[in-house]
């Protein structure tokens, strides 16, 4: 009896073969975030849809991670790579990304994670924070944010003026939107391929 | 007696921790070039951190890459059309400055042995989880892009390849004939990487030991303190104002 507890204790935690698929699937997202994102990201109106574009994609990526590591910290790991590579960028950044990945962890641990609908709430969790990330720090820190990034500061400056006005909460409802199609879609494709495939 | 070792050995055995700082300290030295020639400090310094490790394919490449931005920054200028010119001159400004965090990423993944990087974070006491995603991710990102070659161009040959038109076209059908793939493909470089990872006893509780030295070394501080301060040199002479904002 002790020791199927233990089994089970142990099958709940995250093991090297988790650590490996969260990192190509780390991979996976940073690689359709260079090549969707950064053409998106170029001009100053297409900053704001960034993430509602690229969370359609990443939706597969991460109901595929959601479904096969469904284990405990495993959205905080995720979160915290994330938030760790985006040090490089400003640290306010980082530190928004950093409660997101708590934030998502927390209600990955309360509901059931084996449901669909807690996958694609921490999915929607992570991205409309790394939204929020681009988007807080440059309305509160905003001099502060300029003057760590001053290659970009005329671009984030223009960016600032949509931010601050309704065109914030456009940009915040369109990653919502694209969270859940995403969601959606990676719900299908996982069905459609994956399950056939032997991955899920 | 003990054979006497040259700058391109030290560089090339520079200590992994100081290798990520480097690319810490070009990626957000990127952001912190407002013009060109903070940007061809930056360029100079990391063809020569290829050439510094006896890369001299990769140093080619990359100062090719370098020269074309660089080229391309002045050719811009000539452009009649004032919107079309400030269309290409955004696009060119990223990627100079993305650009420089995918070329480092190359220079510290060529030739580096994970297994020391893994013993460098171990010894960092940095949480194993942490340390077996850090080197997955640096084992598999350079290998993304092969993977990703080999199945665009069995796209190709089903006529059904990644072109501007047939994204036009079927925009969600050539995503998941891309994104799926290159997904699967992924998944089962994983397995096997966690078939390889489990063989070489990375899931032990106990403490992993190196059949190699890593450790940091007085020589790797003062090596990445040189590189650091020549860089910062750059951005200090070459940003408007001479100085730097933090």
């Amino acid at each position: 009896m002790e020791n199927n507890a233990t089994t089970q204790k142990n099958s709940e935690k995250l093991n090297v073969r988790d650590y490996i698929t969260t990192a190509i699937c780390f991979v996976l997202l940073y690689v359709v975030f260079a090549v969707v994102g950064t053409p998106v990201g170029m001009s100053v109106v297409g900053n704001l849809f960034i993430f509602a574009v690229c969370a359609i994609l990443w939706g597969t990526i991460y109901m595929l991670l959601f479904t096969k590591v469904n284990k405990k910290g495993v959205a905080l790991l995720f979160g915290l790579i994330l938030a760790v590579l985006q040090l490089m960028n400003f640290w306010a950044i980082a530190l928004v990304l950093a409660i997101g990945a708590v934030v998502s962890e927390l209600v990955w641990r309360k509901l059931d994670r084996h449901k669909f609908s807690t996958m694609l709430i921490c999915f929607t969790i992570q991205i409309v924070f790394w939204y929020l990330a681009q988007a807080l720090p440059l309305i509160f820190l905003k001099d502060m944010y300029l003057a760590a990034v001053p290659a970009y500061a005329e671009l984030y400056s223009s960016v600032y003026e949509l931010y601050v006005g309704p065109m914030f909460f456009v940009g915040f409802l369109a990653t919502v939107i694209g969270c859940i199609a995403g969601g959606f879609i990676g719900k299908l494709l996982l069905k459609k391929h994956f399950e056939k495939a032997g991955i899920v | 007696m003990k054979k006497r070792e040259s700058i391109f050995d030290i560089v090339d055995e520079l200590d992994p921790r100081m290798k990520l700082i480097l690319i810490v300290v070009f990626t957000t030295s990127s952001y912190l070039s407002q013009n060109t020639e903070a940007l061809l400090w930056n360029y100079i310094l990391i063809v020569g951190l290829y050439l510094a490790r006896g890369l001299w394919k990769s140093a080619r490449k990359t100062a090719i890459l370098f020269a074309c931005f660089v080229i391309l920054d002045f050719l811009i200028e000539y452009l009649p059309w004032q919107g079309f010119r400030a269309t290409l001159d955004i696009i060119v400004f990223f990627l100079q400055r993305i650009s420089i965090f995918f070329v480092m990423w190359n220079w510290m993944s060529t030739r580096l042995r994970i297994s020391d990087l893994t013993t460098a974070l171990q010894n960092m006491h940095v949480p194993k989880g942490v340390i077996i995603t850090l080197a997955v991710v640096f084992r598999y990102l350079p290998t993304v892009g092969d993977e990703f070659r080999y199945i665009s161009n069995t796209m190709k040959l089903r006529g059904i390849g990644l072109t501007f038109g047939n994204i036009v076209r079927h925009p969600a059908a050539t995503i998941e004939y891309a994104l799926v793939p290159l997904i699967i493909r992924s998944m089962t470089v994983g397995d096997e990487l966690a078939a390889s990872a489990m063989t070489r006893g990375l899931d032990l509780k106990s403490k992993r030991t190196s059949y190699r030295d890593v450790r940091l070394r007085l020589r790797d501080v003062l090596v990445t303190a040189c590189i650091v301060g020549i860089a910062a040199v750059g951005i200090v002479i070459n940003n408007p104002g001479g100085g730097m904002s933090l």
